[in-house]
């Protein structure tokens, strides 16, 4: 996953290994700090 | 001259160029995107029309946006500050095919600049130093010795075919340069199969050196001095400084003076910068930016010359307001680009800006649209202001520039304030010896150490 911030790609790393059961973002949607993006199991 | 001009920018420089307009007595009319409709420059405009929404695709970038609102604004002219649509040929062309005044140079010499192969090409022609490199592939060991001694060691041996860093080898002399073209050679054949190799003059640390010159419609040109960007990271450039640590008087008129012999061969239009690598007292062209630069205020402050008003009378068809002759270097500037990230992470940081304090006194300026309670928004470059201070010397203005970055608060986000002010007590600084991979060595050695 990367975040666009200020014309700067910046990766997402996850922070666990597990299954992913729920994708909370689409594509180009803009995100607040904080935001769950992604549920990982 | 005109009597409406569009700004078809944003942040710091459209706010910039709102300041000459309301000097020259020129009406503006504010371009902006949904994100920015509380911004300063929005704000401070005659005149403000919406062109899109946040995305700079949609609003910044839309051309057929951004000449209707030209239209129904009745604007003469549209300046184009730097980024976006500035160095596109295309706008220049379709601004001016709808009877706008662009204010900038040709569309032809930005096509020209925008090529990195036909600016060679043209700069060459007009006598302006290029990197020393072999005319074609090297195929023997005595080719290779011979296109060296002409380009003078050391040399770099260059994959025709690559990028990456691969099939590159550095030979330091004569001794070592069969092996390099050999390992050159076979490391280009594995990685693109094609072990053709040429070679150019490696330049090991050099500093980047930048002449602004300004030309109008009547055939004068004039150049005002060097501008010394060598801080940068990630080829962005973090500090600017003119005139620059490395350039005497004699060395500056010299090459002033090849640049605008070439500049007037050209016949470009407007202002303009030519940047070099610098070693050991040559200069190696990199590229021309045929629009105002972010670093034009050092420039400003040591000429004492507005680059925009000179612009805006260019593009109106008015002479340039002076000669080289009167062309006066003064003093000391420096400018630090402040931005809205971590300073050790550099980790953008958008949001709301609590509390906003401008640094004050003699020599100080600060160009930038932010006031307290405004919101960066995500969507655009990091940069949020830029101090640029002035003094009699090099040591006043160093001592000055600490002075306004210890003064200056912005609340609520990271800000690049904290690296400045680390920067200032390095002595590499203090002594201006540094070079275009100083700034990225030492945050590493910062970062190793934490």
């Amino acid at each position: 996953m990367i975040i666009e911030a200020m014309k700067t790609m910046n990766p997402i790393p996850a922070p666990r290994a597990g299954k992913v059961v729920a994708i909370m973002v689409t594509d180009a949607q803009p995100v607040e700090f904080g935001e769950p993006l992604v549920i990982i199991e | 001259m005109f009597e409406k001009i569009l700004i078809a920018n944003r942040g710091e420089i459209a706010l910039r160029v709102h300041r000459a307009c309301k000097e020259m007595g020129i009406s503006t009319v504010a371009v902006h995107s949904e994100a920015d409709s509380g911004a300063m420059w929005v704000r401070l405009a005659d005149e403000s029309v919406c062109i899109g929404p946040a995305s700079a695709a949609k609003s910044y970038l839309n051309i057929p946006a951004i000449i209707a609102a030209a239209e129904i604004t009745g604007a003469q002219a549209i300046h184009p500050g730097y980024g976006f649509l500035s160095e596109n040929a295309r706008f220049a062309d379709i601004v001016g095919a709808h009877g706008f005044t662009f204010i900038g140079p040709k569309p032809e010499h930005i096509q020209m600049m925008g090529d990195k192969i036909t600016a060679k090409q043209a700069v060459m022609k007009a006598g302006i130093p290029v990197v020393p490199g072999s005319a074609g592939a090297l195929t023997t060991e005595e080719e290779a010795l011979a296109a060296a001694d002409e380009i003078g060691f050391p040399v770099l041996i260059k994959a025709a075919a690559g990028g990456g860093g691969r099939g590159m080898k550095v030979a330091l002399d004569r001794e070592s340069l069969a092996e390099a073209v050999s390992t050159a050679r076979s490391e280009a054949q594995a990685a693109f199969g094609d072990g053709a190799v040429y070679m150019e003059r490696y330049l090991q640390k050099p500093r980047h050196i930048e002449i602004q010159v300004i030309a109008d419609a009547f055939g004068n040109v004039c150049h005002l001095g060097e501008r010394d960007c060598s801080l940068q990271r990630r080829h962005q450039k973090v500090l600017e400084e003119a005139p620059s640590p490395a350039i005497d008087a004699a060395a500056r008129a010299k090459i002033g003076k090849v640049v605008v012999d070439a500049i007037k061969a050209i016949g470009y239009l407007g202002v303009g910068t030519i940047e070099f690598l610098y070693e050991n007292g040559e200069f190696f062209f990199i590229e021309m930016n045929t629009r105002l630069q972010v670093e034009h205020p050092v420039t400003e402050a040591i000429t004492g010359i507005d680059l925009v008003r000179e612009q805006i009378r260019i593009a109106a068809g008015l002479p340039l307001s002076f000669t080289q002759e009167q062309v006066v270097f003064e003093g000391h500037a420096i400018e630090c680009r402040i931005n809205a990230e971590n300073a050790r992470t550099f980790t953008p940081s958008p949001g709301k800006v609590t509390d906003f304090h401008a640094p004050g006194g003699l020599g100080v300026r600060l160009d930038s649209a932010v006031y307290a309670g405004y919101v960066i928004p995500p969507y655009y470059d990091s940069l949020i202001g830029k101090l640029i201070v002035h003094g009699r010397d090099r040591e006043e203005c160093l001592a000055r520039v600490n002075r306004c970055l210890g003064e200056m608060v912005v609340g609520g986000v990271d800000t690049t304030i904290p690296l400045f002010q680390d920067l200032m007590l390095q002595p590499d600084i203090i002594a201006g010896d540094y070079n275009i991979h100083w700034l990225e060595k030492w945050i590493k050695a910062q970062a190793d150490e934490a």
